[in-house]
């Protein structure tokens, strides 16, 4: 199941602190395409993230989900509907909710942000996707600087897209003064890396018994149809 | 001034948020196991992963899809039973 459904609370509740932490932004982004203020959205997305994490939502219902991103935008969207204005009112009466996520920056952020004619949901399923590979590729480069080796993934990380075949090797070669059999094996090891991330990180967000080359596809979908 | 930049790998448009300003897509398709990796001559045609048969009859009820025949670069050829011993359909 997905991670953040395991039996054991504990490791639950981390595990979904943990994949909100990672794609807040996205459902934030989502909240201001339906049209919620900017002051309005902070607080929203803050009570939606209080009651999920405190209500065990993940636990309760939705066995038949298999994605945590629908997962999100489906709780997100009823929340919207029925929720919004009793926890507004809770809020006014004096009802403390804790801060469980940072929004770090959240309308600067959004204020930067091309604008698309996209739906709201079309919206959030890219951002998704995109905040997906912003994070894998964070892990990926942090795992080179532990190795002391930043400026080699500065320099080949260009060659983690397009085929293989086609990589400027000799020209890469020259830039990290390395032979250039010696660049095949590094390109080669990093996109192998990635790979390995990338596929790790979307498993996080399912059912096990889905498949992750289905999300992929999914994922490209989403975002070559913007 | 056209400062737009372009994906030196399928040549779309990159947005200014891309990731690493690598393009997005690109990224996606790096995660399959039968992508990019294992392409030999079409360096730049980012792999095509067909739909399976069932996929595809789902998508075209009034055809009897039988059996995926090929795939190229950007299509793939199905067998179909109705109304042609021959007939195929992409």
């Amino acid at each position: 199941m997905l991670a953040a459904s395991q039996s054991d609370t504990t490791k639950a509740q981390a595990a979904l602190e943990k994949l909100c932490r990672t794609y807040w932004y996205p459902l934030y982004a989502y909240v201001r395409r339906r049209g919620h203020p900017a002051q309005d959205a902070e607080d929203l997305t803050q009570a939606f993230f209080a009651r999920l994490l405190e209500r065990h939502w993940v636990d309760d219902a939705d066995h038949e989900r298999g994605r945590f991103r629908t997962f999100l935008l489906t709780a997100m969207s009823r929340f919207l509907s029925d929720e919004w204005d009793k926890a507004r009112a809770q809020k006014r009466g004096g009802g403390v909710t804790h801060v469980p996520i940072q929004l770090d920056a959240a309308e600067t952020r959004y204020g930067h942000e091309p604008v698309d004619n996209c739906t709201p949901e079309q919206s959030y399923e890219r951002r998704w996707a995109l905040t997906l590979l912003d994070t894998v590729l964070q892990r990926l480069r942090a795992e080179y600087e532990h190795a002391g080796k930043s400026e080699l993934f500065a320099a080949l990380n260009s060659s983690l897209v397009g085929g293989r075949e086609s990589q400027p090797y000799a020209e890469l070669a020259t830039q990290v003064d390395m032979n250039e059999g010696a660049v095949k094996v590094a390109v080669h090891r990093l996109r192998q890396r990635y790979r390995k991330l990338l596929r790790a990180e979307i498993a996080e967000t399912m059912a096990a018994t889905e498949d992750v080359d289905q999300e992929l596809r999914q994922l490209f979908a989403v975002l070559a149809g913007s | 001034m056209d400062t737009e930049r372009h994906c030196p790998s399928c040549q779309k448009p990159l947005a200014p948020n891309a990731p690493l300003g690598l393009c997005p897509e690109c990224l996606i398709q790096a995660g399959f196991p039968t992508g990019i990796e294992t392409d030999t001559g079409s360096a730049r045609q980012p792999a095509f992963i067909p739909p399976t048969a069932g996929e595809i009859a789902k998508l075209f009820p009034q055809l009897d899809i039988l059996e995926l025949v090929g795939k190229g670069g950007m299509g793939a050829v199905y067998r179909r039973g109705k109304n042609s011993s021959t007939g195929s359909s992409r």
